[in-house]
């Protein structure tokens, strides 16, 4: 039953499903435009919602291809990793990061395919993650308190969370993602709208 | 530069995609994407190669690599390794490989590399105090419907939309 | 706009579709035992802290059983008195249901992950070291953050903090975890009162 443990798979077999995993990653990313900053930023001035798009169909994807297979028995829910719960430093991070996505331009993933392709920016903003990640070893003790307890749920699914079973959570997870899709792309129409009425002599 | 923006495919299409190969992430490993978790292996590696010492005296250092830890053989590594081959395969086939900034009209080269660092320095440290970034929060967590996640991932455009207009001139 | 509508269709009845065909037969138990689990563990009522399960190695009512999860090095470093390393979780299930059996990593996810696996399977009586070994060193050796890179050397079980004395020393409050029913995971009597 799925999930396996690559690690079982001789020396190279572990390595090589990453590197192709990546490798499709990396490539689905640069077929977006991901790989460029200007394509990311746009989301931010609403006049592009791509990163909105991309992301929350790649999640319902993979969640409803998930939990389908779940159902069915074929993939083993338990053995699947689930990202720990901790509200303080998630949210706390996630504005942060936030912040830095908008002034670098970029996140560590989509820097690394436009690192690959060359683009200077990308280069440097891979140079500062290095650097912020060096830096947090080292001023991280002070908030190792707030770091690992606030808000720290352990392992808490949405359907947990809810008290539901999970395909609820899903059905409402995907009505969620069709809305935003929907929003987004009137935003966009607004947008482009106005654009038009402003070049108008 | 060369950019072939027309040629980008549909985001939808490429979120389908996405998902897909997060779920054969899954199926096949049971875990899902990431990328800052390569790069925090990178620096932990390239520190204990110059000061060994510091990495076991430093908690977080130590617990990615003290003692007799191996640090680079990791799947989170290998991963990232292939994130860079398929990105620069994909620029190539597509017309958007070489040397090039992307900026927005406004910016210099030099000032848009100089926002790109301090961007970078700042969702470097995010990351870890999130434990994870866009791939591994965002999308994986929310994939598999992690609560933390999904909290992560909404405060990530908060913070974006809540900085875009002070920072407009980076980009329009 | 028409294929659009179509895919977002698509998406809904898949979604849809999961919830009326959700709870198969075969996974129903699983789920509820699953659900059971992680409700316990969002509740934190199977996360034992070190204090506890330091109080629990001195009562010599109680059939404890320790499993280590970290790698070899690590585990010679430093682990709990008589606590086992192990890779498979075969031999933890192979214990009687009354049997304490307490699991530890390097953190509490690492553990958590083999706790789901154990309840999954229906091992009864299992729990996780709060905070991992690095909380229990934090306590019990004053190592601040807990690293085990701060022990110099390899003290295996023979450190002091493998076996604290808790009688002489001032233990945090702690809630407690461990349900000892009325028969209690109490130890086969022995002979030399063991």
């Amino acid at each position: 039953m799925a999930p396996f443990d690559v690690t079982t798979w001789g020396r190279w077999g572990e390595p090589a499903v990453h590197i192709v995993i990546g490798f499709l990653f990396g490539f689905v990313l640069e077929r977006a435009g991901f790989g460029s900053a200007k394509k990311l930023s746009a989301q931010f001035y609403l006049g592009d919602m791509s990163v909105l798009k991309v992301m929350f169909t790649g999640i319902i994807t993979a969640m409803l291809l998930i939990y389908w297979t779940v159902g069915f028995g074929w993939l083993d829910f338990g053995q699947l990793w689930v990202n720990p719960t901790y509200l303080g430093s998630g949210i706390l991070g996630g504005l942060l990061f936030g912040v830095g996505f908008l002034v670098g331009g970029y996140c560590p993933g989509t820097a690394l395919v436009a690192m690959a392709t060359l683009k200077l920016d990308g280069l440097f903003f891979v140079l500062g993650v290095l650097g912020g990640i060096t830096i947090f070893g080292f001023t991280i003790a002070p908030l190792d308190h707030f770091w690992n307890h606030s808000g720290a749920y352990g392992t808490l699914t949405i359907f947990n969370w809810l008290g539901v079973s999970p395909p609820v959570a899903i059905v409402l997870a995907v009505l969620m993602a069709l809305a935003m899709f929907a929003a987004g792309e009137a935003v966009e129409r607004w947008m482009k709208r106005r654009a038009a009425v402003e070049v108008k002599p | 530069m060369k950019q072939n923006e027309e040629r980008y495919w549909n985001p939808y299409l490429c979120g389908v995609l996405l998902g897909i190969v997060l779920y054969i992430s899954f199926l096949v490993t049971g875990h899902g994407l990431g990328a800052s978790g390569g790069l925090a292996r990178g620096v932990t590696a390239a520190m204990k190669v110059v000061a060994p010492g510091t990495v076991n005296s430093t908690a977080y250092f130590a617990g990615l690599g003290g003692g007799e830890k191996t640090i680079l053989s990791h799947w989170l590594v290998w991963e990232i390794l292939g994130v860079m081959i398929g990105g620069a395969v994909s620029g190539l086939l597509a017309g958007r490989f070489g040397l090039g900034t992307h900026r927005g009209p406004q910016m210099s080269v030099r000032f848009r590399l100089v926002f790109a660092l301090l961007g970078g320095l700042l969702v470097g440290w995010a990351t870890q105090l999130s434990r994870g970034c866009t791939s591994g929060q965002a999308l994986s967590g929310g994939a598999i419907l992690s609560a933390g996640s999904w909290a992560f991932m909404f405060a990530v455009f908060g913070g974006g939309y809540l900085v875009a207009y002070p920072f407009r001139k980076l980009w329009r | 706009m028409k294929p659009k509508l179509i895919a977002a269709a698509a998406a809904a009845a898949l979604a849809f579709g999961l919830a009326l065909t959700w709870a198969p037969t075969a996974g129903r138990r699983a789920q509820a035992l699953e659900n059971q689990a992680e409700r316990a563990i969002a509740r934190r009522d199977v996360q034992v802290s070190p204090a506890e399960l330091a109080t629990l190695m001195h009562n010599r009512q109680v059939a404890l059983a320790l499993f280590d999860l970290r790698e070899e090095s690590a585990f010679n470093q430093f682990h709990l008195a008589d606590a086992k390393r192990v890779d498979s979780l075969a031999s933890v299930r192979a214990l009687p249901d009354k049997t304490v059996k307490v699991l530890m990593a390097a953190d509490e996810e690492s553990a958590l992950r083999a706790f789901r696996q154990l309840v999954r399977a229906g091992t009864k009586q299992v729990y996780v070291l709060a905070g991992g070994i690095p909380a229990w060193l934090e306590l019990f050796a004053n190592a601040s953050s807990g690293t085990p890179a701060l022990l110099a050397g390899a003290f295996g079980g023979r450190h002091p903090a493998s076996y604290p004395d808790v009688e002489h020393m001032a233990l945090p409050k702690f809630e407690t975890k461990v349900k000892l029913g009325a028969s209690g995971a109490k130890k086969a009597s022995g002979g030399c009162g063991g």
